[in-house]
């Protein structure tokens, strides 16, 4: 399986060789969370956007995760740019357990993403987003416990434990 | 950029973006799937992925501030100058056009109570109204 690593509060994330730089500009923590959460509630494809500052990344994932990036922005001119894109072979269901107990580690970090230009950041604002991560967390989780169970056979039913590991019962 | 979809028939849908026409199959519930992946998107200004399964051949059209397509059995993608907002706009209209045919999409008419086509018409109807409403504000 590709190996996908978030390194610190989200600031360097890593599938297979592809790094990037999640910039402040957008509120990645819900934005991410928001489109796992639509993806499995709908067993549609995820969506997830990457702003890196001067450039973007977005990850598509369904059968294979695609990799999608306009780097090439900084090299040419802005009329003449290629996108690029990578194919990984990790399927979305495996993509989502991979990520979502390791973005689950660093929510104290994810509730002070300091995506807000007035600055107006209070200690209460952060607990209130800190509670709403932990809610969209564990509904996150049991989507993808019931996504996990429906593509197994029957009576092979899964848990998972809150290392968000399979547990087989 | 033209955009248009075809009329829904025999479960086949064509999706034509300037030049390129891609189909997909009534393997997936597209009409919903695809109105609800437009309403998210504009609700939570995020991008707009979209999805066209022909069985072995399936399709994902990316749309942000450009539009691409990525195909599974390719390595190269598509891209199209036309942003997020305005695939939306000319994708809706489009929709609109053959709302019966979404309705029995992938289902036989007869296989459906008159009830069961009701709540699937008020269904396509609301998510339409849904994305309207959010484009126009």
């Amino acid at each position: 399986m590709v190996k996908v690593k978030i390194e610190g509060c989200g600031s360097r994330w890593y599938i297979g060789d592809f790094i990037a730089k999640a910039g402040y500009d957008s509120d990645l923590p819900f934005e991410w969370l928001e489109s796992i959460r639509f993806s499995l509630k709908n067993f549609l494809p995820l969506c997830l956007y990457i702003d890196e500052y001067s450039t973007n990344v977005w990850i598509l994932s369904d059968e294979d995760t695609f990799v999608i990036d306009d780097r090439d922005w900084l090299k040419h001119s802005q009329h003449d740019f290629e996108y690029h894109h990578r194919v990984f072979k990790i399927e979305r269901l495996d993509f989502i357990h991979t990520i979502l107990p390791q973005l689950e580690e660093f929510i104290p970090h994810l509730a002070r993403w300091d995506y807000d230009p007035d600055r107006t950041f209070t200690p209460q604002k952060a607990k209130s987003r800190e509670e709403e991560l932990h809610k969209l967390f564990e509904e996150c989780r049991k989507l993808l416990e019931e996504s996990l169970n429906r593509r197994r056979v029957p009576g092979d039913e899964i848990k998972l434990d809150e290392h968000w590991k399979i547990c087989k019962f | 950029m033209q955009i248009e979809l075809s009329e829904p028939k025999n479960g086949w849908i064509e999706f034509q973006i300037g030049d390129f026409i891609v189909g997909g199959s009534d393997l997936e519930d597209l009409p919903i799937n695809w109105l609800k992946s437009i309403r998210f998107s504009l609700q939570n200004r995020l991008p707009l992925c979209l999805k066209l399964n022909s069985g072995s051949f399936q399709f994902w059209i990316l749309s942000d501030e450009t539009t691409i397509i990525v195909e599974n059995r390719k390595t190269e993608h598509r891209i199209f100058n036309i942003g997020k907002k305005n695939l939306i706009q000319k994708l809706i209209p489009e929709m609109k056009k053959y709302l019966d045919g979404w309705i029995f999409w992938n289902f036989n008419s007869e296989d459906l109570t008159p009830e069961q086509i009701e709540d699937r018409s008020n269904r396509l109807r609301d998510l339409i109204q849904d994305c309207e409403d959010i484009l126009e504000r």
